[in-house]
């Protein structure tokens, strides 16, 4: 037994970040014994939930430290990720604003706001949100990060390359990080530099499915075949939806065995750079993640 | 009884066994366990990897220097959970007879909760008092894991400080041997895997279709048994792990007693318990190896788990 609480919440909090959840949950429950009404310790419950991806627990224990203090930032922040990582927007919007208005300094808020923002699209609207919380903490490398991304959606090129060399002087470990770097560095059509920082996130951890499936994306595109293949893409990107379709309706009048050989091609080469990957990663014979 | 087998008999019959004790955050001391090779039941290749490696040229040094090769160092086991590195390191022990020192995760834990009238130089140092010993670091990664992940300056600490003393028992300590265990060694700082340190890495992966047979027969030993066939049984469990067999047993005997309770008479552990056990039970060690494969396909530079590809290969793991 610890000799007092402290410790024994050292130990928590030391257990959360081994992913010893298991442990984590017994200590905490231990605690609770002795301290049955304590919301920070619903909310630690909360967090450990939350580390086990069982988002309906994470928030009950939220729910619970709520109804003892409504202002609990804890309670508040895993309700928020449990939101965000389940894409319930609705949910999200609705809590976000009494979250910040909790704790008007998390800067995760603004974090997880723009990537919303920059899913649907409104890439001004989620720099915005990024700027403000650069102004709450200027040196966040994953603040940095996820702007360079968001410049290179914006087609600003050389800032989303400064903003890079920005972040990663500041951290260049964290494979969230690295991934968003990887992401920028894609969309400015730098792909040597995309699949360099896919390898490093990939080996940091190889775990994440995304992770691996970015990565794989990421060696698929440095292939100068798919990259030939795809570079129409890259000036179709740039244009609006309705704008793409009617490209795409009058080649097909007009070029019709033009636009026939482009498909076909395109399929090709995306199988056959896919092919090529697979056997570099896995070899023969083997299937894959 | 020769008096070299007398003499080697007393000494093994003083040995101690020197564990955390959680209760009251203090090393205890009680008998050590006699566990040899001769009780780890398999594991062959592993057994001949650590003779080669670690058991011979602590016995002979001299053999081994001709070649070159030095006594010492350091071992690690790796592998599923509850496949048997914590017997297997017991039996280490008592091979060299040698004391064996056993931390556990909670031993560790208290060294990050602040205990630190329990830190790990108080560990060597009482391992260094007690030579020959074993030092036996369950969970390794928890006490060494990568210094990149450590955002606290505390937590380095402790990696910095395993490290130091692995380092010093190159250099001033005969005697004292250092065994890890972890079932994610990618989690282990690569300063860790240096030469003189953990050098030796040994894959212990689940027992092969004759050793479940002898686990579910050790398991069963003593309990109430209609006819079972324990070959069948094994050849169904594969990937199964020491651990998932003695649940499977477990689940086996919850059946009987429930029939027990329903007849009032002593009712035998059946095929057919042991049948239902399995179809609700799967190996966990299938887990392990999921997350092991993409380790060792994607973040191995070292190549120091192809051996686990070559395993799932030849098992047919999917």
């Amino acid at each position: 037994m610890y000799e007092s609480n402290d410790q024994a919440l050292r130990a928590v909090y030391q257990l959360i970040s081994w992913r010893r959840y298991k442990e984590a949950l017994e200590e905490t429950q231990q605690l609770l014994r002795k301290q049955p009404e304590d919301p920070d310790l619903f909310a630690l419950l909360g967090q450990i939930y939350l580390g086990m991806s069982d988002h309906e627990k994470a928030l009950h224990w939220s729910d619970e430290a709520l109804k003892q203090d409504p202002d609990h930032q804890m309670a508040w922040y895993i309700r928020i990720v449990v939101y965000y990582e389940r894409d319930d927007d609705a949910a999200f919007y609705e809590a976000l604003p009494e979250a910040q208005r909790i704790d008007p300094y998390e800067t995760n808020y603004y974090f997880f706001h723009a990537n919303l923002l920059n899913k649907k699209g409104k890439y001004k609207e989620a720099k915005e949100k990024i700027l403000q919380a650069l102004a709450i903490d200027s040196q966040s490398p994953m603040l940095l990060a996820i702007l360079s991304y968001t410049e290179a959606l914006l087609g600003n090129v050389s800032e989303s390359h400064r903003l890079d060399r920005q972040a990663i002087q500041y951290d260049s470990e964290n494979p969230q990080l690295l991934m968003y770097l990887a992401w920028a560095a894609g969309t400015r059509g730098d792909y040597k530099l995309q699949e360099t920082y896919m390898r490093t996130v990939v080996r940091i951890d190889p775990d994440n499915k995304q992770h691996r499936d970015e990565y794989l994306s990421a060696l698929q595109q440095s292939q100068w075949l798919y990259r030939a293949v795809l570079w129409p893409t890259k000036f179709l990107r740039r244009l609006k939806p309705w704008q793409i379709l009617a490209i795409w309706i009058v080649a097909g009048i007009i070029f019709r065995p033009l636009l026939l050989g482009f498909i076909v091609l395109y399929i090709a080469a995306h199988w056959i750079s896919k092919g090529i990957v697979h056997v570099r990663v896995f070899g023969w014979g083997r299937r894959g993640t | 009884m020769s008096d070299f087998d007398e003499l080697a008999e007393r000494r093994r019959k003083n040995l101690k066994l020197i564990q955390f004790n959680k209760d009251d955050q203090s090393l205890v001391e009680s008998d050590k366990p006699k566990e040899t090779f001769a009780d780890v039941g398999g594991l062959e290749d592993v057994k001949k990897k650590i003779r080669m490696n670690f058991i011979m040229p602590l016995k002979q040094p001299e053999l081994f220097a001709a070649y070159g090769k030095e006594a010492g160092g350091s071992l690690l086991l790796f592998g599923p959970p509850g496949c048997g590195k914590t017997f297997l390191a017991r039996a280490v022990a008592g091979e060299i007879d040698a004391n064996f020192m056993h931390i556990e995760l909670q031993a560790i834990l208290s060294m990050y909760a602040g205990q630190t009238e329990h830190n790990l130089h108080d560990i060597f140092e009482k391992a260094r008092l007690n030579k020959p010993c074993v030092i036996f670091i369950d969970e390794l990664d928890a006490m060494g894991g990568s210094r990149h992940q450590m955002r606290q300056h505390h937590d380095r600490m402790l990696v910095n400080q395993l490290l130091l003393e692995l380092d010093g028992l190159q250099a001033q300590n005969d005697n004292v041997f250092v065994i890890g265990a972890t079932n994610t060694p990618w989690y282990l700082d690569s300063a860790l895997r240096r030469p003189g340190r953990f050098n030796h890495l040994v894959f212990v992966p689940p027992p092969e279709e004759t050793e479940r047979e002898t686990i579910l027969q050790l398991k069963l030993a003593g309990k109430p048994m209609g006819s079972i066939d324990l070959k069948k049984i094994a050849a169904d469990t594969r990937l199964f792990s020491g651990a998932d067999l003695e649940q499977l047993v477990q689940d086996a005997v919850e059946s009987a007693l429930e029939r027990m309770f329903e007849s009032g008479e002593i009712e035998p552990i059946t095929q057919n318990d042991m049948k239902n056990a399995l179809k609700s039970r799967k190996a966990t060690t299938l887990e392990w190896f999921s997350t092991a494969r993409n380790y060792a396909t994607f973040s191995d530079v070292n190549k120091d788990y192809q051996v686990i590809l070559d395993y799932m290969k030849k098992h047919g793991v999917k």
